[in-house]
């Protein structure tokens, strides 16, 4: 297997405030390959964005934050680069694509200003070369008429086409890895199509990594070779899509995958996971799932003891983090577990 | 027969039809700009003071400083339109010379205000920290005393007189500049464009002058242009006070300084240089606001 492109490990990250400190990722550790694509699934508070913002090192300077573990991005670990360092590696081999495409460009610049401002932040081209590679981005993401979208405001674009920009700014200077924060969140569906696509084909074009960070299964299923799903801060479970769908063997992502509505058959209500996120500042002792789910069945050990992700049978990519994963191997459990969440 | 259109045809019609955004953000600004009825009157008035004060040598004969006891207090009259005052000047004359430092001051100093409040309240507000404490602490005492008062103080310093004057108003309302640029800065650097061009590993300094100071300019811009008329009223009050441009140079607080013996008898030798002054504050007050619609993009259509 080829080096990973992000390897971060045993990432912890803590805000304090006043009174309580709030452990919003604890021990994270996953992989990014070249050309990957990994998504990061879990409910709103899980820490999927905490932990790729934490190792872009982009968390807001206000709050106290303490970060531990590493993030080695092609071997360098971002939670120690200078601040120089991390100039030079933001936007270059690594971008992100932030989640709201109405917010993310800046209304008073031109779309083509904004571009070759991303295009100049790491290289010195000159003014003709920065519009012609500006314009070649532009016209790769779809745009209509590229030479026009340069020089137009965002606020003459729909969302759609600011999201395109937004793609176009994260490949403009070839990253190895691409993260894409809920990208399709503000957009209608069939621009969410177009849009991840674009992503595919820009990811496939440069062989760069992408992590897609999102709460949406079904694009996980059609985007992601792998997943990990996190729930209040930690790893519940991560392995191939195909075998987190097929087989999940974590309680928590038998619920989220039990709670998406079917087509067809004759389901009348929506089937939600009992109770709610945990406060972070709260989280449960031992398996911070335990409340929640319905396959603890009150025993002691969810309540003491923090589980480990471990590799399932021979399948070492298949990790969770369940001390009764075994019993979840039987996928009758599953049709009962999907049960009892509709009656709850 | 009628056929139906072509694909092509419909997307071409569509095209030709789908409302022209002009390409030029100026000339549509200009354009709102030129709506705004109350505006245009300030800029109206603004450019007849401008003209008056610029080519008043053509406009009239009358000296605006040469005295004339003969033709002291003498009523507006066909000969002087806005009357004379006490030592026989023509009024009009004077209001038209004095435009000349009434207009500058204010100008100058609210450039000065800008030039040197603006960066430092952009720094103050995007860095934080230690850099945004110091200057704060500077602003908190600035503040403490309102502007005419601080003006007032540094004319003590440097003494009366038109230069004086116009660094002692500009530095008056620097500490407004200061809280306005600060405050800009701070909203607009947790905007998500900012962390982006962060994230796409942009410099602190080329994300300070090209995200944080373009979208703080509108408000600035419109703060100016309404301080002009804060300083313009500042150098009159100094003016008045008789610690402005000295006399005989037809200041229009100076003049309405000198006129105030003379208000129960002569009271036009007050009224009209009171009225220029109000007047010029008014015209950079509707400019401001009309500018604050045309400049924010956000109040755009």
């Amino acid at each position: 297997m080829t080096e990973p492109l992000l390897s971060i490990e045993d990432l912890t990250v803590t805000f304090r405030t006043r009174s309580e400190s709030v452990r919003a990722v604890d021990g994270v550790s996953f992989e990014v390959y070249p050309g990957e694509t990994v998504g990061v699934v879990g409910e709103s508070g899980s820490g999927k964005s905490v932990t790729m913002l934490s190792m872009l090192r982009l968390l807001p300077r206000t709050s106290r934050v303490i970060t531990s573990g590493r993030a080695l991005l092609n071997g360098k670990d971002m939670l120690r680069a200078s601040r120089r360092e991390l100039r030079r590696i933001r936007g270059r081999e690594v971008a992100l694509i932030p989640q709201d495409p109405m917010t993310c460009l800046d209304p008073v610049l031109r779309i083509g200003g904004q571009l070759g401002e991303a295009l100049r932040a790491h290289s010195s081209v000159s003014r003709d070369e920065q519009r012609k590679r500006a314009v070649e981005l532009l016209a790769s993401v779809g745009l209509p008429q590229p030479d026009r979208q340069y020089g137009q405001f965002p606020h003459e674009l729909s969302g759609g086409m600011r999201q395109r920009v937004m793609i176009a700014m994260g490949m403009a200077n070839n990253p190895s890895l691409l993260i894409a924060d809920e990208p399709t969140t503000a957009l209608d569906v069939t621009i969410q199509a177009q849009v991840m696509d674009i992503l595919r084909e820009a990811q496939a074009e440069t062989q760069a990594g992408l992590v897609l960070i999102t709460h949406d299964l079904g694009l996980i299923a059609e985007m992601a070779d792998r997943v990990v799903v996190m729930y209040a801060g930690h790893v519940v479970e991560t392995g191939e899509v195909n075998a987190i769908f097929a087989k999940p063997r974590h309680p928590y992502t038998v619920g989220l995958l039990g709670s998406l509505p079917q087509t067809g058959g004759d389901q009348d209500w929506l089937r939600p996971i009992p109770g709610s996120p945990p406060d972070l500042a709260r989280i449960p002792t031992g398996c911070p799932f335990h409340p929640r789910c319905l396959h603890s069945h009150g025993r002691e050990i969810c309540r003491t003891q923090l589980p480990q992700l471990t590799p399932i049978g021979s399948d070492s990519t298949h990790r969770t983090a369940c001390h009764f994963s075994d019993e979840l191997a039987d996928e009758s459990i599953h049709g009962l577990l999907t049960v009892a969440q509709e009656i709850q | 027969m009628n056929q139906p259109p072509s694909p092509d045809a419909m997307l071409e019609s569509l095209q030709t039809a789908a409302p022209r955004v002009d390409g030029s953000p100026f000339s549509s600004r200009l354009r709102t700009f030129a709506g705004n009825k109350a505006a245009l009157v300030g800029l109206v008035i603004l450019l007849i003071f401008v003209i008056l004060a610029v080519f008043a040598p053509l406009l009239t004969s009358q000296d605006p400083t040469g005295q004339n006891l003969a033709a002291a207090f003498q009523p507006p009259s066909a000969k002087h339109w806005l009357g004379t005052d006490d030592l026989g000047r023509d009024i009009l004359a004077r209001i038209m010379y004095g435009g000349r430092y009434t207009l500058l001051i204010g100008l100058v100093a609210v450039s000065i205000a800008t030039i040197i409040g603006v960066p430092l309240g952009l720094i103050s507000g995007y860095l934080g920290g230690v850099t945004d404490t110091i200057i704060q602490r500077i602003t908190d005492i600035m503040l403490s005393f309102n502007p005419f008062l601080l003006a007032l103080m540094l004319v003590a310093v440097f003494g009366a007189g038109a230069k004086s004057v116009t660094i002692a108003a500009g530095i008056g309302v620097i500490p407004q500049f200061i809280r306005l640029a600060r405050g800009q800065a701070l909203s607009i650097r947790e905007e998500v464009y900012v962390e982006a061009a962060v994230a796409f590993g942009e410099k602190p300094m080329a994300i300070l002058r090209r995200h944080v100071m373009r979208n703080s300019l509108a408000p600035i811009i419109v703060y100016a242009t309404l301080n002009i008329g804060l300083t313009i009223l500042v150098a009159a009050g100094l003016g008045f006070l008789g610690l402005g441009v000295q006399p005989p140079a037809p200041e229009w607080g100076t003049m309405l300084g000198e006129a105030r013996s003379y208000i129960f008898h002569a009271s036009y030798q007050m009224t009209f240089p009171g009225l220029a002054i109000f007047l010029a504050v008014l015209s950079f007050n509707l400019l401001g606001d009309g500018l604050r619609d045309a400049v924010d993009p956000s109040l755009r259509d």
